[in-house]
């Protein structure tokens, strides 16, 4: 009895409206649950696993995450264009070593260069690192374009993007042909800008007025 | 332990219609996979879009592990791009810099040297035996794009196949279970 009154206050419902009409055990106990089944008959077992299960939560917390960090990388390489800068350079050849025919019938140089550049405005916060080198370019009968890359070197930080450097050249100047004698060339400082994320960007800037001697030595 | 049981259970459960169904959205995963990286190739001209780096000789700017995004355009190839490569011989192309160029006045053909950043000397030893120059066909790409640390992915699955099944076995299992 004790626990019938128990159970009422419990279940306000089947005192107001529906009282149990017969005095069974357990009488109003089974009607609730027969609809509990009736209705939870009607949504698929599945359904109710699927919405907070372990993993749909994992995956949808995968999801965003990765959605996040594509957006922010999308937009830290996008930073970069509102960067202009205003790099300087300036490229003295101080000596021709030697200047010969090599056996195979090319002509090779070998040179003594000053380079001095500022590159720190290149530098943004999304900047890995700036590869620079300095080319020798010209024509020759035989060639449109010849690019010849001198020296380079990796700027780490913006800290080192102002240097001064006195060099012979690291790599061989090395024509197609015989046409050095009396060539003018251009010598062109590449940089080339490596992101920490997205797009790389690259620039030149052209010197020009140099000019080989007649005649080998 | 009691997932795996009701995971057993769901897959016991399932009717013919939903194994349709679960087949058919398993198909549209793969296919739509294969299309975005057949338009990629139609839209940057390369035959492989994207590549993993997977030697340090570009370090400081490439490390092992990173991708890159490739781009072919009709452009002429200039000093300083970064390109990737295939030689003849070498099932694995190379990622380096061009730091020679020899352009044909009358053909526009190129003769291409490249180096790479963190390598000593030029890549004359790399190529086929005898060869000085890189061609045009030679060339897969000009890197345009970079995006670190994702590459580890597909390296750890070509160098641990088993992690590569796990993985597959367990998106298999996802898709086979899941109700949409």
């Amino acid at each position: 009895m004790l626990c019938d009154l128990f159970t009422h206050r419990l279940k306000p419902v089947f005192v107001s409206s529906k009282p149990p009409k017969k005095k069974t055990k357990n009488a109003h106990l089974s009607l609730s649950d027969q609809k509990l089944q009736k209705i939870t008959r009607r949504i698929p077992k599945e359904r109710k696993k699927k919405m907070h299960s372990f993993g749909y939560r994992a995956n949808a917390l995968l999801t965003f995450a990765v959605t996040i960090l594509a957006l922010m990388c999308a937009m830290a390489s996008m930073s970069d264009n509102f960067n202009t800068p205003s790099p300087t350079s300036q490229v003295q050849v101080l000596n021709i070593n030697w200047f010969q025919k090599q056996p195979n019938g090319n002509d090779e140089v070998s040179m003594t260069l000053n380079i001095s550049a500022d590159l720190q405005s290149l530098f943004t916060w999304n900047t890995k690192q700036v590869f620079v080198f300095l080319a020798a370019e010209y024509e020759t009968p035989k060639n449109a374009l010849n690019q010849i890359s001198l020296w380079d070197g990796i700027i780490p930080s913006q800290e080192h993007a102002k240097f001064w450097i006195h060099t012979s050249n690291k790599y061989r100047f090395v024509d197609q042909g015989s046409n050095l004698r009396g060539k003018e060339f251009n010598l062109t400082l590449h940089w080339h800008v490596m992101p920490k994320t997205g797009k790389m960007f690259a620039d030149k800037m052209v010197m020009s007025g140099y000019r080989l001697p007649q005649e080998y030595r | 332990m009691g997932w795996i049981g009701e995971t057993v259970d769901s897959v016991k459960s399932l009717q013919i219609r939903q194994v349709l169904t679960q087949a058919v959205s398993l198909g549209m995963i793969v296919t739509s996979a294969l299309i975005i990286w057949k338009a990629l190739m139609c839209a940057t001209g390369s035959e492989s879009p994207v590549v993993v780096v997977l030697s340090g000789s570009m370090e400081p700017g490439f490390r092992r592990g990173d991708i890159l995004f490739l781009h072919m355009s009709k452009e002429p190839i200039r000093a300083g791009e970064i390109v990737v490569f295939n030689v003849d011989g070498r099932e694995i192309p190379i990622v380096h810099r061009v730091i020679k160029v020899h352009e044909r006045e009358d053909t526009g053909e190129v003769d291409v040297l490249t180096k790479g950043d963190n390598n000593y000397g030029d890549d004359r030893l790399l190529y086929a035996q005898g060869q000085l120059w890189l061609q045009r066909h030679h060339i897969m790409g000009r890197a345009v794009g970079f995006l670190p640390y994702v590459g580890w992915v597909t390296i750890i699955m070509t160098e641990k196949p088993i992690i590569k099944y796990i993985l597959i076995g367990a998106l298999g299992l996802l898709v086979i279970t899941s109700k949409d």
